[in-house]
């Protein structure tokens, strides 16, 4: 029996519900704008808080699980975190000097980048004071 | 369709979905020749398209989201064929699921039939042939989707039929078969 051309035009039903599970989707498409401004506004206010927490804490000596996790994680923050060879603070904070935890840092600019860089450092496996001191 | 200068609303939007469901789904089954798949394929374009709603003149939605869904479908026929290359399953999981009746043996013969007259149509004429059968749109809307001149549809569509006329004439699907 041969096919006729009609077969190929027999139109097929898609499945049912597709309208509903379109409205749906849509609605949940909706989301992200919405949230999106939110974010925007929430995200640099949880980072000037965290900085804030940062300045405001006074140092301390690190805690024995955070020397342990900082032992474990200081080289390969350190790679990130080591200063080009020409920057100044190269002879202040360099690997040797968290490793040890006994030479002074020299200088420790008061800016926020400064302040995050030492608190990773100190965390990372230092106890460091801004003023120089070492604990 | 909608009137120029009107915006889009997610109401009407589901009313386009409503009104070009069908023949689009249609269109795009003669692509994956899977059924969930298609139905994928339908919501990814209205989905697609809504979310460029506020640059879309909603006169022209219509063809629009037939080009997204064609392109979508080419896009996943290409990836099955590279899944396909890397995969020892290469079994249509389609022709697993039906009860094994006489009735239902014989219409999936005629469906495998039908299915490679279409594969054995150039990309360009297999385009031509579905929108204008299934779409309802009009040569000039047909050859805005395919950005091909309007003149083109038509030798194209002549030639689609009388390629698949002459292979599903050779198809014989016999009861015995």
């Amino acid at each position: 029996m041969p096919i006729e051309l009609d077969e190929m035009f027999r139109e097929l039903t898609p499945p049912p519900g597709g309208a509903e599970k379109l409205r749906t989707r849509l609605a949940s498409a909706h989301a992200p704008r919405r949230w999106l401004p939110l974010f925007a506004v929430a995200a640099p206010a949880l980072v000037a808080a965290a900085l804030v927490v940062i300045v405001a804490l006074p140092p301390r000596a690190p805690t024995a699980g955070e020397v342990t996790i900082g032992t474990a994680l200081n080289p390969a923050v350190m790679r990130y975190l080591r200063p080009p060879a020409d920057d100044d603070r190269s002879s202040a904070v360099s690997v040797p000097v968290l490793r040890q935890r006994t030479e002074a840092v020299e200088r420790v600019d008061d800016t926020a980048d400064d302040v995050l860089f030492f608190w990773v450092a100190t965390v990372a496996g230092g106890s460091v004071d801004p003023t120089g001191q070492t604990p | 369709m909608m009137a120029v200068g009107s915006t889009l609303t997610e109401t009407n939007f589901v009313e386009i979905y409503r009104r070009l469901e069908k023949p689009l789904f249609n269109v795009v089954y003669r692509w994956l020749w899977n059924e969930q798949e298609s139905a994928d394929v339908v919501q990814e374009a209205f989905l697609r398209a809504w979310r460029m709603r506020e640059r879309i003149e909603p006169a022209t939605v219509d063809p629009l989201i037939y080009k997204i869904a064609l392109n979508l479908a080419s896009n996943r026929r290409r990836a099955r064929r590279l899944w396909r290359l890397f995969s020892l399953d290469a079994v249509d999981a389609g022709g697993l699921a039906a009860p094994p009746t006489e009735q239902s043996l014989d219409r999936r013969r005629r469906e495998a039939a039908v299915r490679r007259a279409v594969e054995a149509l150039p990309e360009g004429l297999r385009h031509v042939v579905l929108l204008c059968a299934f779409s309802s749109m009009s040569y000039e809307q047909v050859a805005a989707i395919l950005s091909i001149p309007p003149g083109t549809v038509g030798s194209r569509r002549n030639q689609a039929l009388k390629l698949l006329r002459k292979r599903l004439g050779s198809e014989e699907v016999s009861d015995a078969d």
